[in-house]
């Protein structure tokens, strides 16, 4: 059941973010709902199902773009595998959390992406471009991440796959 | 991992299918949510009255289209077009029809500027076709799937669309500069001949060279212009007319093929499955 809410939760995602809006001020920063759902399953699952989020995530990101099949894969497990790291320390279910992570790995992936397509010759350079999309990249985690997890836990509890915020 | 390794290192080809796959997968979900969106719109509006005009609306649209390029295409300066056509070997173009099609999503990515439409090479669709909506040119196709393609916009600085400016005559390349805050898209035209007096205002057109946007599609009207870096010409901002932040809708222009070259197409098309 834990597999299908996950496929659900990526079609959605994905959908939701060919979907919403993006912000002009903002460097045209996408709402990261994929990453969001890759960010969730980093925190609440086992290695296993983490990177498997992670990849179909990044799969689905880059084949509904023009990005490199794989870029963002990559970035997502890096991502989720520095998450997976490091939620020992945090307090997973809390909202809070969800806002710090949703806007450090919203950053690291935008810096990352970019990176890698400047690399590959697919974008140019363009600091000012770069500044105002790292802000959006900021914000839009902030604000979405806490939204997807309540989202998909909601839906995990009362599918029973964890009880009222354990796994 | 082993995917993650395998979708890095696939061969062009199949890469090119699996991408094509996953867009298919999701494509009628994102129509789906895309219209529902599109319909509660068209509640409201139906509630103010206009919402039963819709599909009048929707045809007039597109005889709007074609008739303003009909109008810009035979305006006034037929002279300098014959002369222009002499000097540049201008060749016949071939008739060409308009594909209605729906935006279905935008690059999730947000690195260039496309969009997606929910027609794909079944209806004819295939990459470097013009795409306009009544108020001018807003891109280019890039790739088809058989029901989705993407849409590369006028705004994306890769986006290059050779235009002519029809009241000095004016040839340039005319690239995106991407969205103000303000949402206005820019454009900006190079390699205009410095010598010509270039007003803000003035209309920009598609010159029709290069073979992918036909000439006469309307872009925008001149901002401000500038002289080059070099001295040698002088360079150009182009207000774009088009509303590329809400597009609902657009046309894409499809050539018309002869049947042998139809024939040849669907075969090829044919085999491409096959393997």
């Amino acid at each position: 059941m834990s597999a299908l809410v996950m496929i659900f939760a990526l079609l959605c995602g994905a959908t939701a973010q060919a979907v919403l809006p993006s912000w002009t001020l903002l460097g045209i920063a996408r709402p990261p709902v994929l990453l969001s759902v890759a960010l969730y399953y980093a925190m609440t699952r086992d290695r296993e199902m983490m990177l498997t989020a992670a990849v179909l995530a990044g799969l689905l990101q880059d084949a509904l773009s023009l990005i490199p099949l794989g870029y963002s894969s990559v970035l997502f497990s890096l991502v989720s595998l520095m998450v997976a790291r490091f939620r020992d320390l945090v307090f997973v279910f809390r909202a809070i959390t969800h806002l710090i992570l949703g806007a450090l790995a919203n950053a690291v992936v935008t810096l990352g992406l970019g990176a890698l397509l400047v690399l590959n010759g697919q974008i140019a350079f363009y600091t000012p471009g770069l500044l105002s999309r790292l802000t959006g990249a900021l914000l839009a985690g902030a604000l979405l991440a806490p939204l997807i997890f309540r989202l998909i836990e909601f839906i995990d509890v009362h599918l029973g796959n964890i009880e009222g915020g354990v796994v | 991992m082993v995917t993650l390794v395998a979708a890095l290192n696939l061969p062009g080809g199949i890469g090119n299918r699996a991408r094509a796959g996953l867009r298919e997968l999701v494509a009628p979900l994102q129509g789906v949510v895309t219209t529902a969106v599109r319909r509660a719109g068209g509640a409201r509006d139906a509630i103010r009255g206009i919402g039963d005009l819709a599909e009048q609306n929707r045809i007039m649209e597109k005889e709007l289209v074609r008739l303003r390029n009909e109008l810009l295409t035979y305006r006034g300066l037929d002279e300098e077009n014959r002369s222009l056509r002499r000097q540049l070997t201008y060749r016949d173009r071939m008739p060409s029809k308009l594909v209605s099609a729906e935006v279905i999503a935008r690059d999730v990515g947000g690195w260039w500027h496309t969009l997606r439409i929910g027609k794909g090479y079944l209806e004819g669709l295939g990459p470097n076709m013009a795409a306009i909506t009544p108020d001018g040119l807003v891109g280019r196709t890039l790739d088809a799937t058989p029901r989705t393609a993407d849409v590369l916009l006028i705004s994306d600085p890769s986006c290059r669309v050779p235009v002519l400016l029809p009241r000095t005559g004016a040839f340039g390349i005319m690239a995106g500069r991407g969205q103000a805050p303000t949402g206005a898209v820019y454009c900006r035209i190079d390699f205009i001949n410095k010598n010509l007096e270039i007003r803000p205002g003035d209309e920009v057109v598609t010159s029709g060279l290069g073979g992918i946007f036909p000439r006469g599609l309307l872009v925008g009207s001149i901002d401000s212009v500038t002289m080059d870096a070099s001295g040698l010409y002088q360079q150009a901002m182009v207000a774009v007319q088009s509303d590329l932040g809400r597009l609902g809708h657009l046309f894409v222009v499809v050539p018309e093929r002869d049947p042998a070259e139809e024939l040849l197409m669907r075969r090829a098309r044919e085999a491409r499955e096959r393997q």
